[in-house]
């Protein structure tokens, strides 16, 4: 009998210990530590493009069409490329009357567009792009070729965070545009997307 | 061993310098690249015409960090001016340089000089091509004024002009200045080929009013030329003709004298005589003059026939001007000019209007009191029509003196007595031909074409207004003969009395053709 309940209040001890033991001590103090999700993303630029054949269909038969595939498949040279959706694609294709597709535009527009949209060296908004625009050397030559580049950081503006090209005044009378996704790291340079393709306007 | 101790030292103060060339961490390889600059273009083409030339722009990478950028200009003298120089970037592993240049026509080449922190040097140079400042095109006119004398004569000159542009028209307008402001001569010419020349070769008929011409001249800058040809055309007005008569009133077959004074600032020296029969014109007669004549009274006899309506006589100065002027011809017509009458309100006179009364004697072409037309036969066939207004309005009407009160006979009034009871009323009979005929050039010929005597019956004429023209047939009975035709026009019509609207004072011209 004394053993039963000695037993029991043993038990019962054992129980409200055990449910003591569940408090957690308050959270201590801790320095915050920030970081960015890893842009790069293992692959070439024309692997990247391979696998959003949703966003880059046009523009990798331009590539392709324009026989500039190699720019996009390297990895020896960093590239910035300004890929151009299907959408910035089709706005350049209806500048061609009576054309339907990017194979029946004259080559040389095609391939002026395409170099016009690769600059030679690496500008991403990871301290290589100031706030202020730049020029950049696309690899289209001549005056046709100017392009200025910037990154948009004050955070009133509207568009912060987005490079941006051609930015209102900065390259005579070109039209600015606004990357739509940007700073995409294949192995072969950076990416910045567009869904409105650029060009030099004197 | 001291050897030893000196090498380390040595090694110490190697790794010691090396270890200063770091900053925030990061080492500087001594065997990197040199620093690479390069230009977007081979070279700069600068057109010190435009406002817009390009900036110079070169790209710098640097694997070592780049120390200093200098940007500088080479002249054509060879002199090398500085134009900035860089040491703050924002990526010194990789600068964008952009400096917008004031151009200068001496100017040879582009400089970039890039110091990497190794102070490694490179230079590279951008050669520039100046287009220097050109002048606006240039007009050349030939001849550099326009003149012409009428009365000198000769051929009005051909304008032409020539505008040439070291670099190319683009546009080319024309203006005539004259007397009432400017006017566009044809429309601009627009050059596409940067066209160096063009040569305008055209005979313009400029007149007393033409003042200029201008051109206006755009090259392919917008630069403009403006320039004027003076243009001075000194005309001498046509001959003046001025007839003797207002009017030549002749009798069929009569040859009668058309006189006139001619005048020209040049001299006249031909003069044609027109007779004009209705729509005919009969040349009558041609005088040249080899002298030319600055005043000329001129003088030839006509004959009259019974469709003549007027004359015309053409003069010619000794630079072809002319003048032509006409005057009215009646022939064998009785013509009355301004022949008044007064309303029934004037049947014995007014003392606003002396001597006009309300009955017309178309024989003697005056009017008559009822008192004088009640005495006699004779002098009650005398008068051969009335008028008379109605109403307010004073709507104006002509009357046959018979007719009783349906011509109001009743309301021209001499004491108890009216019209009614005249001897011998006249029933001469009415017809408007407004539009019809026209008083002033209507000869026999037209009286007697144009109105058939069956169609003159009515015994009034109501409304009538002034510029009617009337046909009338006289009454068998009338003193001016019985059944004449004639025609009268009303050439005004004024109210002569008081307050009273219906007291008028009507004046008609008269044509009535001879026997």
């Amino acid at each position: 009998m004394i053993n039963r309940i000695v037993s029991k209040i043993s038990l019962a001890i054992l129980l409200l210990f055990s449910m003591t033991s569940c408090e957690m001590g308050l959270q201590e103090d801790h320095d915050y530590d920030s970081s960015v999700l890893d842009p790069n993303i293992n692959m070439t630029a024309w692997e990247y493009f391979e696998s959003r054949t949703d966003l880059f269909t046009i523009y990798m038969d331009a590539i392709e069409y324009a026989e500039m595939k190699d720019y996009f498949t390297q990895i020896d040279t960093k590239y910035t490329f300004l890929a151009l959706t299907d959408k910035a694609m089709s706005s350049f294709i209806t500048t061609f009357p009576g054309v339907d597709s990017i194979g029946e535009v004259d080559k040389e527009s095609v391939v002026n567009l395409i170099k016009y949209h690769i600059v030679d060296g690496e500008y991403s908004s990871y301290g290589q792009l100031d706030v202020e625009p730049m020029f950049v050397p696309t690899l289209r030559d001549g005056e046709s070729g100017l392009m200025t580049m910037l990154v948009r950081k004050n955070p009133w503006q509207n568009d912060a965070g987005k490079v941006v090209v051609n930015d209102s005044g900065s390259n005579s009378n070109s039209l600015m545009r606004s990357a739509v996704s940007s700073n995409i790291k294949p192995t072969n340079g950076v990416i910045h997307v567009f869904e409105s393709y650029s060009y030099y306007k004197k | 061993m001291i050897n030893k101790i000196k090498s380390v030292l040595l090694v110490a103060l190697a790794l010691f310098a090396f270890v200063s060339c770091e900053k925030d961490g990061e080492i500087i390889d001594p065997s990197s690249n040199l620093p690479v600059i390069s230009y977007p273009y081979d070279s700069i083409s600068v057109d010190l015409n435009e406002i817009d030339n390009l900036p110079i722009i070169a790209f710098i990478k640097s694997e070592a960090g780049l120390r200093s950028v200098e940007l500088s200009i080479i002249t054509t003298e060879s002199d090398t001016i500085l134009i900035n120089s860089f040491t703050d970037f924002f990526n010194d592993k990789n600068y964008s340089l952009s400096e917008t240049m004031n151009y200068k026509n001496n100017f040879k080449s582009a400089l970039v000089t890039a110091t990497d922190k190794l102070n490694r040097v490179e230079v590279q140079e951008l050669p520039i091509e100046v287009a220097d400042v050109v002048l606006p095109p240039v007009v050349t006119f030939d001849p550099e004024r326009i003149e012409y004398d009428d009365i000198l004569g000769g051929v009005l000159p051909k304008t032409k002009f020539i505008v040439t542009s070291t670099v190319g028209l683009k546009r080319v307008e024309m203006v005539l200045v004259t007397a009432d402001g400017q006017e566009d001569y044809g429309f601009p010419i627009e050059f596409s080929n940067n066209e160096m020349e063009y040569t305008f070769d055209e005979m313009i008929n400029y007149n007393d009013d033409s003042r200029g011409f201008i051109v206006k001249a755009f090259d392919i800058y917008d630069q403009i030329r403006i320039s004027t040809l003076p243009v001075v055309y000194k005309s001498v007005p046509p001959p003046t003709v001025t007839f003797i008569d207002e009017v030549i009133i002749a009798d069929k077959g009569e040859n009668k004298v058309v006189e006139a004074n001619i005048t020209s600032a040049s001299g006249v020296v031909k003069v044609d005589l027109f007779r004009v029969d209705g729509d005919v014109e009969v040349k009558i007669a041609t005088e040249n003059y080899s002298t030319p004549q600055k005043e000329l009274k001129y003088s030839v006899g006509v004959e009259f026939v019974n469709a003549t309506s007027g004359v015309k006589l053409v003069a010619t100065d000794n630079i072809g001007k002319s003048r032509s002027e006409s005057i009215g011809a009646v022939v064998n017509i009785n013509y009355a000019k301004s022949i008044s009458i007064g309303t029934h309100t004037l049947t014995e006179g007014n003392s606003t209007a002396p001597d006009i009364y309300a009955l017309l004697s178309l024989r003697d072409m005056k009017s008559y009191k009822l008192s004088d037309c009640l005495v006699s036969d004779a002098a009650s066939s005398n008068v051969d029509f009335k008028v008379y207004a109605f109403g307010s309005s004073a709507a104006l009407r002509i009357y046959s003196i018979d007719g009783g009160t349906g011509t109001k006979s009743n309301e021209y009034k001499f004491g108890s007595k009216t019209v009614m009871d005249m001897p011998i009323q006249n029933n001469t009979k009415f017809l408007k031909v407004t539009g019809r005929i026209d008083f002033e050039s209507a000869t026999v010929a037209t009286i007697e074409d144009e109105i058939i005597s069956s169609q003159v019956v009515s015994n009034n004429i109501n409304p009538i207004v002034v510029g009617d023209v009337i046909a009338f047939k006289t009454g068998a009975k009338s003193t001016s003969g019985a059944f004449k035709i004639g025609i009268m026009k009303l050439v005004s019509d004024v109210k002569v009395e008081g307050n009273n609207p219906t007291s008028r004072l009507l004046t008609f011209d008269i044509k009535i053709p001879k026997e």
